[in-house]
């Protein structure tokens, strides 16, 4: 199933590194990445640019004497000389307690869609006519940009321990950006979409932005105060990009993380479950192997609000003494591996979001939040919204601005915790979540 | 693989010879980076990269077409691969202003240079540094970095521009983590070195305020959430500036929206007479937005955006500015050879004004005084920024520490409740790096005065 017109050359490269390496150092890891994108971008509503890329990468990682070196290049015209650098980099670099991945078949996962793989520059064009269109006709006021984009992935993790780890990905990315100006009000909304292959939780996301677009006519306020709080599904990250600095194995053997000595305690509300699980199958961030070579595996986080354990890459675990989790993620070739979360589940409870709403006299419905990111470990938050809308006799209304939520995230999960929707939404890139209702939020704003 | 100017000139030259668009440029990018980081006293990393890549970009009946890659072997290949693109464009009314060619040569003004650096002497940079943080009170956990990245830049196009640009960025990062309890505090801050490398070297006294200001927050109430009067320090009225104001400024957001155009008409009033603001690539020698040429070959210069209150001018690509009738301002720019350029800002500033800090201090019964920085986003017209680290103002003085104050509002309004703007202008020193779209991490340069905001919501519980 190659399908990378360089596939074979490709392989051979890494192999012919990994064999150059291996006579230079003690252990050898060869990472090689290679893409190809086609993508159409939308400038109001139109397309305007259709671009090709062709990326080709590779890390080379070795430990010689107890040092790790680690070289990234997309200069592959000297592999000598790639060699020679790793090699000088491990001589200043960092002591491990590890060894590279050994020989071991990954889970199947299913990350290949061959509809997708077959999509030409026209149909991009067709596709994203068609999703900027369901916008424009949601909001005949608005201005709709975005685009589409198209890609084939192919990484190769070879090792001198025996791990020969290939994976072959299907990505469509759609990003869809639609502002509507009114004199001093600007509704911006912003929905960014990762998938393997077209999927449903695109369609339920862009519908989720129309309805939003619907709402934001209407301008109210809410009285500053404490009220109930329904974040959308893309929000949810207020809770997971804490839950995920908490739970790194990184952040443990930094001992900053908040949770060390905790496995078995509960941390939040015993309805909230979530679950690493980058073993699903069609889900943008999963994979048979991490970026390390180590097999994947769903790693249970809480457990009727009870932590489970953590995530780890080799370099944690090695000094953890510890077994790796398969958490061992790069942003690209260029960077070294660190404990990443590419599948995270925060699991549905049992109500409707219509039922979450229901019993709610005046709280606050948040889309979209502006602003750093708080306090990522002690789980602190404060946030101006972008979007948010009114709820008001347990329905939705207009359109709230210039207020800011804040509280600490850890507190309200397990103190003030109102429900998980019955349905959980893929963010486009990393977690799935349902509506979470929080009842007790600080929300400020001018009175 | 080793080539000269000549070689590359040549190669470019020849590919654009073979180009059936009507406007064609190339940009080709040789990067070479290190990195060294220290957390909690450890090695973390210690690593090179070498990257080189390219773009083409094909104008073709109106419609663009782009090709990037890695591979510099066949050029003419990736020409026709981005005419390609461009005729699988619907229809197009693409139409770039006029430049004049360019033909330069800018090596970066180096003063001590940090290719000259070697591995060894960079960790132990940041390792002096981590264990000066790690040796403080509460502090449990520290990271330092030093990071470089050296980009050449070889850009042609089919007017018969060609020049080479050199971009040198480094960054010595610290930050320090302290911890009392379950009560953990961060306080972090940078310095741009890549003209100098010289300017991470000595840094003691920035180490130890990291490190101290990380202690202070522990013990530091949080703000309590509410509407305030807010003297901005400079940092923070410069991430302002940028955030709130800059973005609207580039016109890529107004071509194609004549209600957004209306929104920042020129000659609307923003601000107070002592309002003034500006962007350039040249502004002063040293900053990290810094280029001769942006990365359509277009001339940088300082652009006013608003003049005595008065909004005056915008930021441009030629893509825009050939939409909207009006003259580049060399504000095209790309993070790297993956992208096509967009507008984005150079360095930004709020220009010194008349007043003086300790008058806006004196008629304030209580405030807040935003004095460090910690990051910031726009959304349109709406905007947010986090402290790290304020101070409470009380009947006029600097009074307590606070914690998480965090500002959000309405950028027109925030601007017109500006009433103060210092004569104690500086650069920051630390140097920013901005995201748009999917781009992120672009060197940019910020600047101001304090600048005295009335009636700022700070969110708090």
């Amino acid at each position: 199933m190659t399908r990378f017109a360089t596939a074979n050359s490709a392989v051979d490269m890494a192999e012919h590194l990994l064999e150059l390496a291996r006579r230079r150092a003690d252990q050898v890891e060869v990472y090689l990445s290679e893409s190809e994108e086609t993508g159409a971008q939308f400038n109001a509503g139109k397309v305007r640019t259709v671009g090709a890329s062709q990326r080709l990468a590779v890390a080379v990682r070795v430990i010689k004497g107890g040092r790790l070196g680690f070289y990234a290049t997309s200069d592959l015209t000297d592999l000598g000389d790639a060699v020679e650098r790793t090699v000088a980099a491990a001589a200043e670099g960092q002591e491990v307690r590890f060894d590279f991945a050994e020989r071991a078949a990954g889970p199947v996962v299913k990350t290949w869609d061959d509809v997708t793989a077959g999509l030409g520059a026209s149909d991009l064009v067709t596709m994203g006519s068609e999703w900027l269109g369901r916008v424009a006709e949601a909001e005949p006021e608005a201005v709709v940009n975005g685009f589409v984009q198209k890609a084939l992935v192919r990484t190769h993790i070879l090792t001198s321990n025996g791990q020969d780890a290939v994976r072959q990905d299907t990505g469509l990315a759609v990003e869809v950006e639609a502002s509507r100006t009114r004199p001093n009000d600007v509704a911006n909304l912003w929905q960014f979409h990762h998938g393997v292959r077209r999927d449903d939780d695109l369609e339920a996301n862009l519908d989720r932005l129309c309805r939003n677009f619907r709402l934001s006519r209407e301008l109210t306020t809410v009285r500053p105060g404490r009220m109930p709080v329904v974040l959308s599904p893309a929000r949810a990250g207020l809770f997971l990009d804490r839950l995920v600095e908490g739970v790194s194995g990184r952040n443990v053997r930094a001992k900053v993380s908040p949770f060390i000595d905790r496995v078995g305690q509960p941390i939040v509300d015993a309805r909230v479950n979530v679950v690493e699980d980058p073993t699903l199958d069609w889900e943008p961030g999963s994979s048979s192997y991490d970026d390390e070579g180590i097999p994947t595996a769903r790693t249970p986080i809480l457990q009727n609000g009870v932590l489970q354990g953590f995530m780890y890459d080799l370099s944690s675990a090695g000094d953890l003494g510890v077994r790796p989790t398969g958490h061992g993620r790069r942003h690209t070739a260029f960077f070294p591996p660190s404990v990443l979360s590419t599948g995270m589940v925060l699991e549905p409870g049992d109500q409707s979001l219509e039922e979450l709403l229901a019993d709610i006299d005046e709280g606050l419905y948040v889309e979209e939040v502006i602003g750093g990111t708080g306090n990522l470990l002690d789980g602190a938050f404060s946030h101006p919204v972008a979007m948010a809308f009114k709820i008001e006799g347990g329905r939705l209304g207009g359109r709230v601005k210039d207020v800011s939520i804040a509280g600490n995230i850890y507190e309200l999960m397990r103190d003030h915790l109102g429900g998980l929707e019955n349905r959980a939404y893929s963010n486009g890139a990393w977690f799935r979540a349902p509506h979470i209702r929080l009842n007790d939020v600080s929300v400020a704003g001018k009175a | 693989m080793t080539l000269s100017q000549a070689d590359y000139r040549d190669r470019m030259t020849e590919a654009l010879r073979t180009s059936r668009a009507d406007f064609t440029d190339i940009r080709l990018e040789l990067i070479e980076t290190t990195d060294v980081r220290y957390r909690g006293g450890r090695l973390e990393a210690a690593t090179t990269g070498r990257d080189c890549g390219g773009i083409v970009r094909c104008l073709a009946g109106g419609r663009w077409g782009t090709a990037s890659f890695n591979s510099l072997e066949d050029l003419p290949a990736r020409v026709d691969e981005a005419y390609a693109c461009a005729q699988s464009v619907p229809s197009g009314d693409v139409a770039l202003a006029p430049v004049e060619p360019v033909v330069d040569v800018v090596p970066a003004p180096i003063v001590r240079d940090f290719r000259q650096v070697n591995l060894s002497a960079k960790k132990a940079l940041a390792k002096g540094y981590s264990d000066l943080i790690l040796a403080q009170p509460s502090v449990t956990d520290a990271r330092t970095s030093f990071s470089d990245r050296f980009c050449a830049c070889y850009y042609a196009s089919s007017e018969g521009s060609f020049i080479y640009q050199e971009h040198p960025y480094a960054v010595l990062g610290l930050s320090a983590t302290a911890r009392d309890g379950s009560e953990v505090q961060s306080a972090g801050d940078g310095i741009a070195c890549g003209l100098d490398v010289g300017l991470a070297e000595g840094r003691e006294d920035v180490a130890l305020e990291v490190a101290g200001r990380a202690h202070a927050l522990l013990a530091a109430p949080p703000v309590k959430g509410g509407v305030y009067t807010v003297i901005l320090g400079p940092r923070m009225a410069g991430l302002f500036v940028h955030e709130a104001f800059g973005h609207l400024s580039e016109s890529d957001f107004l071509a194609d929206s004549p209600k957004a155009q209306e929104m920042m008409t020129l000659g609307r009033r923003f601000g107070r007479e002592f309002l003034n603001i500006t962007d350039g690539g040249a502004a002063a020698p040293g900053l990290r937005g810094n280029m001769k040429y942006d990365d359509e070959g277009v001339r940088c210069g300082d652009t006013d955006l608003v003049r005595e209150g008065v909004l005056v001018g915008r930021l441009h690509s030629r893509e825009t500015a050939g939409r909207m009738g009006e003259r580049p301002t060399g504000n095209a720019r790309a993070t790297f050879y993956r992208y096509p350029p967009i507008v984005r800002m150079t360095n930004t500033r709020i220009l010194p004004g008349p007043h003086h800090l300790e008058d806006m201090l004196a008629d304030i019964k209580l405030g807040v005084y935003a004095k460090y920085s910690g990051g910031g986003q726009t959304f349109m017209e709406n905007f947010a920024f986090a402290s790290g680290g304020s101070y409470m103002i009380r009947d006029g003085q600097v009074a307590e520490l606070v914690r998480d104050v965090n500002f959000g509002g309405n950028l027109f309004t925030t601007l017109a409740n500006i009433d103060a703007v210092a004569d104690d202008f500086t650069w920051g020193a630390s140097g920013g790096s901005c995201g748009k779209g999917q781009e992120m991490w672009l060197p940019v340069g910020m600047g101001a005065p304090h600048v005295r905001v009335r009636e700022v919501l700070i969110g708090g519980r």
